[in-house]
């Protein structure tokens, strides 16, 4: 039995592992330039070096890198993606990064020397000055081409400027120079053979991934928030939303509570309807009554949940259709709600009745039929036979001796609670604007907030694995009869 | 749905005793269940519609003469886009002059836009100029008919159903027929194939992808590129595999080793099925960049295997051991054959119960997918899609009432055919 336990346990910390990796890389599949709203002025380097810092973009990716010897082993710090393919996409032609990195300098100096802020117009005429946007136009392309022909027509425009105005020639001889001989350089001097040779690097714990994981695991408390979830010792970095550019830990215990109180409600109420359903169909098996609840679960089952909270939303929140019908509370204003603070909790009751009642009645039909099977086996037992021969009367039979025995099957249905109670309710909650993890999750894939989206995946993986490895092991603990193979 | 843990082994063992007319009997059994009977009917009249849905609904005429001569626009689309005719100029086809036109049965497209005509009820104030083109069951946002909708969203919704669940079944029936054949015990190299193999991997990745990066970024030549890349990845393992074979004559090399394969697939069916769907698919959807009905599709099948692998493998398990296998074996029928010809089709069953299911499941995540307007775009017109117009307002019940009727007829239909084969497999019944 410990031996099976713990086994168990052994499997589990693999298969966590790859679904982190999977995630992990999933995130790192999403586009998007994340410095675009810097404005381009003296300090955006600097902004984006503390934006990358923040969300841990200024690392390797992972442990190992296994590229050709021709890529550099830094060349994660060009933080910025689109420049960062350029320059691969560079290599990968030509192989020769040293050359390419001063070319790549000879770029940066040239701009800058350019640069609409550097003007130093005490020498050119206006004529130049117009040349010189025009030329420094041309250069702020050259960072993100890659294809030889691209860049030589960029640099035979940069010629043209400087042949047609002397004076701004002069003003970036030295300049224009360096970027045409570095760029010659590249061509000449390529180094294609290096593009061959494998190279495996170690980069060390300080990469991406490691943060990401530890973060998650609350191993780096370097936030300090000792209070996000507060009866667990437990304190996660969930990282920083690219939105707001505040932590989403608040973001997210916030709508973990709504969930929960959502779902768990919903759970505890589907169990409380459908174990006596099932129990009673069970014992009252093939009488019409019977089968009239298994009609009417199927029915139920296959009534898409999405569709039921637009219909009652749609008649029984308004008198639009007859003058009683607006029997539940109309579901819009949950927000005015939060932001009201003279609202008490009960005042939130009435706008769970609706989101409720769609989540609990597609469960009954699972819930009752697994409890139904369930019975029914432990009714036909021969212990149940003795039970009532010896006269005991029905109620016990079923109550005490069937019962036990009988719900058993619901131990399974336990692995689906963990996830459902996090991410059950995605679409009720977008319909009834609950502000729950569900709705942050497709909130947060409208406004390409990545961090929240993987963590919100990451963590409802997590808790359907703690699920199923729960449900196993209490299967195990209550059942003798399952084999430990 | 009702696919317990307990319920699938209690299916699995009854796979035993299959006789000569086994399928005969399932049959039997099939057609007594009157209700799965006529959902198999319908079904199929949906399947015409779903077909047929250009002839149905399209704002073009099926026929028309002008001038003595015979048009036939909605072919003739078929005939452009399978690049037989060259595309037509723009034609108004509403105020089409022709000596004899033929409409389609609804005269409008899913995209038809008709101004002026937003949000009508079926019973509204339509400003149309004949009964021959009012809109049956109401219009939609921009005045687009929602009959049309209804009869294009059955189209996508069995296209995706039946397509994700194909890829699924692929998928399954390989996972499932290498884990259950091979299982723990039987797939055994040598100690110098099974290094070699894991070492040429990163390498023969590195040659064929990492080092042609360049190249397989070109557009034009994209499809060239990879395959030239799949080609050299191909000849690094087999290369390797070719140095294994020869080394295996060492002793130490060549000794054997067991891959216990059954546990490595069952680890993976494990994780897959530890990622909740909606939320898998939605992170997936977000990495692809342009929305499309295919995307969804893949993504549905890619999460749907499990249970297909499962079946399969259970069932291989079972068998692998029994003596007409053996029988098989020692007359010297491949593994491949003896998977494909004998041990698949006694697994089947089960896998078309898991379909159906998986049908259903499948068109009601792309119905959720279209309603929350995520990974399709809005001028494709589906029957989640015309749900989520309902949320615009309160007042527009046949958007609330008519396309959610649909989906919920057609979830059942399949819900109902799975039923069927489940009862009609049931043990207790089959002699």
């Amino acid at each position: 039995m410990l031996k099976y336990i713990f086994k168990r346990i052994l499997l589990f910390i693999p298969s966590l592992f790859i679904i982190s990796l999977f995630v992990f890389c999933l995130s790192n599949f999403v586009g998007g330039n994340i410095y675009e709203d810097i404005p381009d002025d003296q300090f955006r380097t600097e902004h984006i070096q503390r934006r990358a810092a923040k969300y841990n973009y200024d690392k390797p990716n992972f442990y190992l890198s296994f590229t050709a010897a021709a890529y550099p082993d830094t060349l994660y710090l060009v933080l910025e993606k689109d420049k960062r393919n350029t320059l691969k996409q560079l290599i990968a032609q030509y192989g020769n990064w040293s050359v390419i990195s001063s070319y790549k300098q000879a770029v940066e100096a040239f701009i800058f020397k350019v640069h609409p802020d550097n003007i130093v117009d005490h020498f050119i005429d206006s004529s130049s000055l117009d040349a010189q946007i025009e030329l420094y136009q041309n250069l702020t392309q050259l960072p993100i081409l890659y294809e030889d022909e691209d860049i030589s027509g960029r640099l035979e425009n940069i010629q043209k400027y400087c042949t047609n105005y002397p004076k701004l020639d002069s003003f970036v001889k030295q300049e224009k120079e360096n970027l045409l001989a570095s760029y010659q350089k590249i061509k000449t001097e390529s180094t294609t053979n290096k593009l061959y040779v494998p190279s495996l690097r170690w980069n060390g714990t300080r990469n991406r991934y490691h943060h990401w994981v530890t973060n998650l695991l609350g191993l780096n408390d370097q936030l300090g928030f000792k209070n996000t979830f507060p009866f667990i010792n437990w304190q996660p970095d969930f990282g920083y939303s690219l939105i707001t550019g505040k932590s989403v830990n608040k973001t997210i215990s916030d709508a973990l509570f709504w969930t929960l109180i959502l779902n768990i409600s919903a759970i505890f109420l589907a169990y409380i309807i459908a174990i006596p359903l099932g129990i009673f169909s069970a014992v009252k098996n093939k009488s019409r009554l019977d089968k009239v609840l298994t009609i009417l679960v199927f029915i139920l089952y296959s009534l898409p949940a999405f569709w039921i909270a637009i219909l009652l939303i749609s008649f029984f929140t308004t008198t639009e259709y007859c003058s009683w019908c607006d029997i539940f509370p109309s579901s819009t204003s949950f927000g005015d709600l939060l932001s009201d603070p003279s609202t008490s909790w009960w005042h939130y009751i009435p706008k769970f009745i609706l989101p409720i009642i769609c989540l609990v009645y597609p469960s009954l039909a699972i819930i009752s039929r697994q409890m139904r099977g369930g019975m029914f086996e432990v009714l036909q037992q021969d212990y149940i036979k003795t039970a009532r021969a010896k006269g005991l009367s029905e109620r016990k039979v079923i109550g005490k001796h069937a019962l036990r025995n009988g719900v058993f099957p619901i131990i399974t249905l336990l692995a689906g609670i963990f996830p459902a109670a996090v991410a059950g309710s995605v679409v009720i909650e977008r319909i009834f604007g609950i502000p729950g993890m569900g709705r942050l999750l497709l909130l947060s894939i409208d406004g390409e907030d990545w961090p929240i989206v993987y963590i919100i995946l990451m963590l409802a993986s997590v808790l359907t694995m703690v699920g199923i490895l729960l449900a196993d092991i209490l299967y195990a603990l209550v059942d003798p009869r399952v084999s430990f193979k | 749905m009702f696919f317990s843990r307990k319920k699938e082994d209690q299916l699995l063992h009854t796979l035993g005793a299959q006789g000569e007319n086994y399928w005969q009997k399932l049959r039997q059994r099939f057609r007594k269940n009157k209700l799965a009977l006529w959902s198999t009917r319908l079904l199929f009249l949906f399947i015409f519609i779903a077909v047929f849905a250009d002839f149905i609904a399209n704002e073009k005429p099926i026929y028309y003469q002008k001038d003595g001569v015979h048009h036939f626009p909605i072919l003739g689309d078929y005939a452009t886009a399978l690049g037989l005719a060259e595309s037509k100029k723009y034609i108004d086809w509403r105020e089409l002059k022709a000596d004899v036109i033929v409409r389609a049965p609804i005269p409008y497209s899913h995209n038809s836009i008709d101004q002026g005509n937003s949000y009508l009820a079926p019973a509204g104030n339509q400003k149309v100029s004949s009964k021959r083109y009012w809109h049956w069951l109401g219009t939609h946002s921009l005045g687009r008919d929602v009959a049309a909708g209804m009869i294009r969203g059955t189209r996508v919704a069995l296209i995706i159903g039946i397509l994700s669940m194909g890829i699924a079944t692929i998928l399954g029936l390989f996972f499932g027929s290498l884990a259950g054949y091979l299982g723990d015990d039987r797939l055994k190299v040598s100690r110098i194939r099974l290094i070699l193999n894991i070492m040429a991997f990163p390498f023969a990745v590195f040659y064929a992808f990492v080092t042609r990066s360049y190249l397989l970024s070109q557009a034009n030549s994209f499809y060239t590129q990879l395959l030239i890349s799949l080609l050299i990845f191909i000849a690094i393992i087999f290369a390797v595999n070719i140095i294994a074979t020869a080394l295996k004559r060492v002793p130490f090399l060549g000794k054997k080793v067991t891959i216990a394969l059954d546990l490595l697939i069952m680890r993976l069916i494990e994780i897959v099925n530890s990622i909740p769907g909606l939320l898998l698919i939605l992170a997936f959807i977000a990495i692809v960049p342009k929305p499309s009905l295919i995307n969804i599709m893949v993504f549905i099948g890619l999460i749907r295997w499990t249970s297909i692998a499962r079946f399969i493998r259970a069932e291989l398990l079972r068998i692998r051991n029994l003596e007409y296998m053996e029988a098989a074996q020692a007359l010297g029928f491949s593994d491949w054959r003896i998977i494909l010809k004998h041990a698949i089709p006694n697994a089947l069953t089960p896998v078309l119960i898991t379909i159906a299911f998986g049908i259903a499941s499948a068109i009601l995540i792309e119905a959720i997918l279209s309603f929350l307007g995520i990974g399709t775009s809005a001028d494709n017109v589906t029957w989640g899609y015309l749900v989520s117009e309902a949320r615009e307002s309160t007042t527009y019940w046949w958007l609330a009432i008519i396309p959610g009727f649909a989906i919920f007829i057609t979830v059942t239909l399949f819900n109902l055919i799975g039923e069927g084969l489940m009862t009609a497999l049931d043990s207790k019944q089959i002699d």
